[in-house]
């Protein structure tokens, strides 16, 4: 079965191409496209492994990165080109799962179609495109097929695609989970959209919003997963969007916001998780010095949290923070169910008190450090009722050791009564130099412990 | 009392494992449905490749109880916690196997034979990893792969698939 080589042995032993080809395929299918096509010159044992690959992905952005001259464009891109015809050609006729294609400067939509038809009739379940195309402002039109394959479960674009629903009757079959872009909004784009697609659980629309729509309606008895994301660069002077939000098996929501809109939800009785990003157009935030007032902003989140107040666990950004922050917000509904918050690390203690006094069930923060974080922290005047004798498990993100975190995670030892476990993440940067962690970690383990079985990790 | 197996390597050394432990193996839980394993089980893996296996095993065992006991109330919090201790313990099973790839061969192999899905996917991946990006030469010094090409062939192919071996 296994080989034991002595050392000497080691050093020239070829193991890998003694690999049984569903090995040797299985790894390659970890692989891009090209790296994986790229084993075929190895050695005469790896030639053909690549050619019964089910998923074929193939991303052309490096390299025509630095290319700006025409010539030098049509060069790369007549190579991609022939590369993707290839390999279409020369694998073995199975079927595809997933297809792939992240093509910058695509210059002929004739190749996209006809790329993604060969998928379809391959019975693809995965499809994935993102595309810019090559001089031009021109929307990108997906071949009919798609709309009537029988296998498509996952269909996810990037970029201008138009996405033609028959006026009548199903489309997408198959098709659960959808990811779209859509740069002209029409007003019951959506409501057709959910209902002609008779198994979609998960959608993620991006909203570009240049087109004139003005309510969305997301309603669907089947709908699990959905993210909604609304931009616009000039956002103060759009009038104001409404977004109606209908759908009782609704277990994910995730909102990212650059725009006036407003959300209704209704009845969402099975929310579980929402995240909420309501972003930097409002409040660039008190860290960054200047101020654009949020005034306009706090009444949507705050009627957005209204609406999901069933969920258990919820997530929200520092631009939300920054939001309820500015517009002094000193209610919120309560949420009872809720039993994990996650936010950036604040200044104050105001917003976050308002916040945990509405989740009376909470058991665990996440608290993430904003970037840069240096922010002056000073001891409340009263330690809060959640970290006395609610809060059971703390997680810190993005921990560097500076002086205010430190104090922070001091006082949440020393007050946290009912705390059984306290997670500290260092910052992906941090520095790996010897015993600098280990140093900070003794530190942390010296700190006052309210608690007698509160653990301490730290990663 | 937790139900015991042993099973012992290709070079005669016993190992007592759980039953539940071990059933993640395809292959040895096919073995003791058919009523084969009584006594020892013999297996076709060398003692040293079997402790691995059994550790990968162990750690994957761990994970599955304590979400088996939880409530669902804490289940969030845990599950999020422990990802990120397997993490860890993965990050350093892979550098191990990275330093010594007679040791992450035979494992691949061994978890063929054992028919242990998520110990082969996890190998393959870390294969891939320390492929991907590499110039040809730099993958088959990594490996002894002998190149068996004459250039002709080599130039053949090179312009056969042009764009893969773009930089």
């Amino acid at each position: 079965m296994d080989r034991q080589s002595d050392g000497s042995n080691q050093e020239k032993e070829d193991r890998i191409s003694g690999l049984p080809d569903p090995i040797l395929r299985h790894i390659l299918s970890f692989l891009p496209t090209k790296d994986a096509v790229a084993t075929s010159i190895l050695s005469s044992r790896w030639k053909l492994v690549w050619t019964s690959l089910t998923n074929l992905c193939f991303d052309n952005r490096l390299c025509l990165q630095h290319e700006d001259t025409y010539d030098l464009i049509n060069d790369a891109s007549t190579m991609f080109e022939n590369f993707v015809n290839r390999v279409l050609v020369l694998s073995y006729p199975v079927d595809i799962n997933k297809f792939s294609l992240h093509c910058y400067k695509l210059r002929y939509l004739a190749c996209l179609h006809s790329w993604v038809s060969i998928a379809i009739m391959r019975n693809v379940c995965e499809i994935e495109l993102s595309i810019k195309i090559l001089d031009s402002l021109m929307s990108i039109e997906l071949p009919e097929s798609i709309y009537t394959s029988k296998t498509l479960e996952v269909l996810k674009l990037k970029g201008d695609f138009v996405i033609r629903l028959p006026p009548s009757g199903l489309c997408f079959p198959t098709l659960k989970i959808l990811h779209i872009e859509i740069y002209n909004c029409v007003d019951n784009f959506t409501e057709t959209l959910l209902s002609n697609c008779p198994v979609l659980e998960d959608l993620s629309i991006m909203v570009h919003l240049y087109g004139d729509f003005a309510t969305l309606n997301i309603s669907s008895p089947i709908l699990k997963r959905s993210t909604l994301t609304f931009s616009h660069d000039d956002a103060l002077t759009l009038t104001e969007h409404h977004v109606v939000i209908t759908a009782p098996n609704l277990h994910y929501l995730s909102i990212l916001d650059w725009a006036p809109v407003s959300y209704m939800p209704y009845e969402p009785h099975s929310l579980t998780k929402v995240v909420i990003d309501f972003s930097s157009l409002y409040a660039i935030g008190p860290y960054n010095g200047s101020y654009v007032c949020s005034d306009l902003a706090a009444p949507y989140v705050v009627q957005l949290l209204k609406g999901i107040t069933n969920t258990k666990f919820l997530s929200l950004s520092s631009g939300t923070i920054s939001v309820l922050d500015c517009a002094a917000v000193d209610f919120l509904p309560t949420f009872p169910n809720l039993t994990c918050l996650e936010v950036p690390v604040l200044s104050g203690w105001e917003l976050l008190s308002v916040l945990l006094s509405s989740a009376p069930n909470l058991e665990s923060l996440f608290l993430g450090t904003v970037i840069g974080f240096n922010c002056e922290w000073t001891e409340p005047q009263f330690v809060p009722d959640w970290l006395l004798s609610r809060v059971k498990m703390i997680k810190i993100e993005g921990f560097q050791g500076e002086k205010n975190q430190l104090k922070l995670i001091q006082y949440l030892l020393k007050n946290g009564e009912v705390l059984d476990t306290l997670v500290i993440r260092f910052q992906s940067t941090f520095p790996q130099k010897m015993g600098l962690k280990d140093k900070l970690y003794q530190k942390l383990l010296m700190f006052e412990r309210g608690s007698k079985t509160c653990k301490v990790k730290v990663l | 009392m937790a139900i015991m197996y042993a099973l012992k390597s290709s070079d005669n050394e016993i190992f007592e494992v759980e039953q539940k432990v071990i059933e993640q193996s395809e292959t040895i839980k096919k073995m003791i449905e058919d009523g084969a394993a009584t006594g020892e089980i013999p297996l076709q893996v060398s003692s040293k490749t079997l402790a691995k296996v059994l550790e990968w095993c162990k750690q994957r065992q761990h994970k599955t109880v304590e979400n088996e006991n939880d409530d669902n109330k804490g289940k969030r919090k845990k599950e999020r916690d422990e990802d990120d201790d397997i993490k860890e313990w993965e990050n350093k099973f892979s550098d191990e196997l990275k330093a010594d790839k007679d040791v992450l061969f035979d494992l691949l192999l061994a978890s063929n034979y054992l028919d242990l899905p998520a110990l082969l996917s996890f190998l393959c991946q870390l294969v891939a990893d320390m492929v991907a990006g590499k110039m040809p030469e730099e993958i088959r010094r990594m490996f002894n792969i002998e190149n068996d090409f004459t250039p002709e062939e080599e130039k053949a192919i090179t312009a056969e698939h042009g764009w893969a071996f773009q930089p």
